[in-house]
């Protein structure tokens, strides 16, 4: 690829970013809302409350087995003073960034489902490990989970011939889909991801685990947690949890494993945690979408 | 990526015009963002006042919480991490009531631990919690808000709000705390949030290195039942010498008086006698990793010297590293007291077997001569009556002199049988001895030959006479006849030494090791006829012993065998000279 082509592409990936939708101004205030300490629940519920839909979309996902609450919530306070803010930022912010890529076109070579499996797995497992590490901020990892390969679906929405021209690749090389992305376009996934990230202004812990999932010792501040996405990722497409794009499975970045002082043995572990977990996370795919 | 992507930028020098373009728009989006960032900083510029003013507040509150719970954290009473948790929470939220629960694993259930404004049964009978919402609190392990529970504390109360804040770390349960407010809906704020959730995370802590010290503390205080009650004298010394631990035994064994020896080193501590053994105890560790049964004699004072066996080895940590010499001293003299005490057992078990079957035998044949005599003799066959009467005799007299010589053993062993000690001349008992027997018919010719001068002997005349008697008896016994029987008497000042020997059919080696046991006969003894009680030469050597003499046998089986007594000579006694002035 010529240096012309390169910056040709680079330049249409920028733009389609600018023309993307910024996130709702709610999800947004939500994020500053949040950062002051002040802030209670009764003025995030008057927040949410100001979007009807994303109000009624919220108290579906709050209900669902997902989360897991014994009882029904019935009101946004409620939703808030049990779930927490940071799920609920969370639920927040994914739905509306389920809302810019919903309508895609269809095609045959990428099934958008499989890659939010892939994705909703990822997600569930950050999770999972994250709580068994101990650390406390796994309301974090699972949204992380969710979104380090959103930059992915970008290109399949807005940059369709150069899409199908990865998956060509994949398909006729066995290479990874990421290696396919360098070859096509000379950046991949992480690189659109981060710019998006920008875009929506989303907290820096996210941009930087989409950033560095595949490269977690890069990481500046949140090494740990890009480790763990990166760990989750890998473990999501052995597992056959959905699809990001290939069928292949990426080595295992030992620094990760080194980072978060694990072995094998604890990976073991999480399985039949993940398993129930994933269970209730379709369904909170099948409610966001 | 980013650096694959800032090479191929800095490589684009020569495309000016894509360059520009780019350029162009990453302005476009920087100056957008700006512009975004900028409005909302002029538009919420109170806002951003008040959030630096709720920083600064709370990072004042999180530094006075961060002290409050150090102090939480090294306090190992539970109470007291209790009293100071529920104080702490009571800042925050400046609740109404708490109820405190301690999760029960074996159970599966929770128990009310603490309760504060409010009583115990109120508590247990009002504030029941579903199992499920408890269950998943404990799960998200962060304060919650149960609007569900909108109650005041008493019926004349307005309503007011229950909260839960669990304590779990890593899965490990503790419990949680049932925070009863009035019904404020500012109280749930991010703020109250960290403070709560980040007190709890530290009184948990608090509370399982409580768990765990009281557990240590229970462990080492057994550890050391243990050490105390253990019959040994226990010490370690580490690799410089330093005495790391010792046990109440060996501060006693050793009499080391001084309370504080531990941390002190060995040299310091031990007699010179003992630092030497320890010394070479420790350079046997070194090269062969353990010391087994090391002996030595211990001066606990002047008037006290104790045998002390030892054994040693290394203490070996969790990876396997040579740590600390553990040395285990024990008292031998109980433990040889102890074994003499099992040997006596065995030796009058043994002899009780040997005598009754050495009693059953000719009480055996008297009982059939004398059954013979009453129901199938003819008592008219007087030749006939004799031989049965004669055989009674004999074995009248095999059990006489199996009395006699258990009886000699007996006083002899047990003290009893004291020696009466004269001045006598070795060459005259012997020649006595032979006399008798001379006199008798014997099938052996009996040679005496006189080496030396001979001393004269401090003996007991009798037993000299029993001793040699014994010996000739045998070496005429065992001998073929028309054998020849030798005796040589010899001395070199020291000693006076006898032989005896035969050139009879000699002891199979193997049974030499046990020829002066009680009731030890040679297997030849009974195959070939030859009687006796197997007490004689263990009386001989009795006999010897208390004589201060020694008593050797050699032998080469049909060739013969030889006797050989030793008994000190006489010391002169230097003449005294008495002069009259």
């Amino acid at each position: 690829m010529s240096d012309v082509d390169f910056n040709e592409k680079l330049k249409r990936i920028l733009s389609s970013i600018t023309d993307l939708s910024t996130l709702p101004g709610i999800a947004d205030n939500l994020t500053q809302l949040i950062e002051n300490p002040k802030t209670s629940a009764v003025t995030v519920g008057d927040s949410i409350r100001m979007d009807p839909a994303l109000t009624s979309k919220v108290l579906k996902l709050v209900n669902s087995a997902f989360y897991g609450f014994p009882r029904k919530i019935n009101t946004l306070s409620q939703a808030v003073v049990i779930l927490g803010f940071n799920n609920i930022k969370n639920i927040i912010l994914t739905a509306s960034i389920f809302n810019i890529f919903s309508d895609g076109k269809a095609c045959l070579s990428f099934n958008v489902e499989k890659f939010w499996e892939h994705s909703m797995g990822c997600g569930v497992v950050s999770k999972v490990m994250t709580k068994r590490l101990g650390i406390t901020k796994y309301e974090e990892a699972f949204i992380g989970g969710l979104l380090h390969d959103i930059g992915r679906l970008l290109l399949f929405q807005y940059l369709r011939d150069e899409f199908e021209e990865i998956i060509k690749r994949v398909g006729e090389k066995d290479i990874l889909i990421s290696e396919a992305e360098r070859e096509v376009l000379g950046i991949d996934h992480s690189f659109i991801g981060k710019k998006l990230g920008e875009h929506w202004n989303l907290p820096p812990v996210l941009e930087e685990v989409i950033e560095f999932h595949h490269d977690p010792k890069s990481a500046l501040d949140n090494s740990r947690m890009a480790s763990v996405v990166h760990l989750a990722d890998i473990i999501t497409r052995a597992l056959g949890l959905g699809s990001g794009g290939d069928e292949k499975i990426p080595v295992i970045d030992e620094t990760a494993m080194e980072l978060l002082d694990i072995d094998l043995s604890f990976i073991e572990k999480l399985l039949p945690e993940v398993d129930e977990e994933m269970d209730k996370a379709r369904e909170l795919l099948s409610l966001i979408d | 990526m980013s650096d694959i992507r800032d090479t191929k930028l800095e490589e684009q020098n020569t495309t000016d015009q894509t360059e520009a373009e780019y350029q162009e728009l990453e302005n476009n989006i920087d100056s957008q963002r700006n512009t975004i960032g900028d409005l909302r900083l002029r538009n919420d510029i109170a806002s951003l006042k008040d959030t630096i003013k709720c920083l600064n507040n709370e990072i004042e509150q999180l530094t006075l919480l961060h002290d409050t719970t150090k102090k939480v954290l090294f306090i190992h009473d539970i109470d007291k991490i209790i009293k100071n948790f529920l104080d702490l929470v009571y800042e925050i939220t400046n609740y109404k009531a708490c109820i405190l629960y301690f999760y029960k694993k074996k159970k599966n259930s929770y128990y009310i631990k603490e309760v504060r404004g409010i009583k115990k049964k109120e508590a247990e009978s009002r504030f029941v919690l579903d199992k499920n919402l408890t269950d998943w609190i404990m799960k998200e392990e962060r304060w919650t808000v149960l609007p569900f529970f909108e109650q005041g504390l008493s019926n004349k109360e307005e309503s007011g709000m229950m909260s839960i804040l669990p304590m779990v770390h890593q899965g490990d349960n503790i419990g949680f705390l049932s925070i009863i407010t009035d019904k404020d809906t500012n109280i749930y704020s991010q703020e109250n949030i960290r403070r709560l959730n980040f007190v709890s995370s530290q009184v948990t802590t608090a509370l399982i290195n409580e768990k765990l010290y009281k557990r240590l503390t229970e462990t080492k205080s057994y550890l050391y039942n243990i050490l105390e009650s253990i019959n040994h004298g226990i010490f370690t010394v580490n690799r410089e010498g330093t005495l790391n631990q010792i046990n109440r035994n060996a501060t006693a064994l050793f009499g080391l008086s001084d309370p504080d020896i531990i941390g002190k080193n060995y040299k310091d501590i031990f007699s010179i006698d003992m630092v030497r053994n320890i010394d070479r105890i420790r350079e046997q560790i070194m090269k062969d990793g353990f010391v087994m049964n090391y002996q030595l004699d211990y001066t606990l004072n002047e008037e006290i010297m104790m045998p002390v066996g030892i054994n040693a080895s290394f203490l070996t940590g969790q990876d396997g590293t040579l740590g600390d010499i553990i040395f285990v001293c024990s008292h031998m003299a109980a433990t040889k007291e102890l074994e003499r005490l099992r040997e006596i057992d065995e030796l009058k078990d043994e002899f009780v077997s040997c005598v009754s079957h050495d009693f059953r035998s000719p009480l055996a044949a008297m009982k059939a001569n004398v059954d013979a005599l009453l129901n199938h003799v003819c008592l008219d066959d007087k030749d006939m009556v004799r031989e049965f009467l004669e055989i009674i005799d004999s074995e009248i007299d095999r059990l006489t002199d199996l009395l006699s010589d258990l009886l000699d053993l007996s006083r002899i062993e047990s003290g009893k049988s004291k020696l009466e000690l004269e001045t006598v001349d070795p060459v005259s008992i012997i020649k006595r001895a032979i006399r008798n027997f001379e006199n008798q018919d014997t099938k052996c010719k009996i040679e005496f030959n006189i080496l030396t001068d001979i001393p004269k002997l401090l003996c007991d005349e009798d037993k000299m006479m029993q001793v040699l008697l014994n010996l000739i008896d045998n070496a005429i016994k065992y001998s073929p006849d028309g054998g020849k029987v030798k005796i040589d008497v010899k001395s070199d000042h020291k000693w006076t030494i006898i032989d005896i020997e035969d050139h009879g059919i000699g002891i199979d080696p193997r049974d030499i090791p046990y020829l002066f046991d009680k009731f030890y006969r040679a297997n030849f003894s009974d195959t070939r006829g030859i009687g006796g009680t197997g007490l004689g030469l263990s009386i001989v050597k009795q006999i010897v012993e208390k004589h201060r003499g020694t008593i050797e046998v050699e032998s080469v089986p049909d060739k013969g065998t030889k006797f050989t007594l030793k008994f000190p000579s006489k010391k002169e006694k230097k003449k005294e000279v008495v002069t009259n002035e």
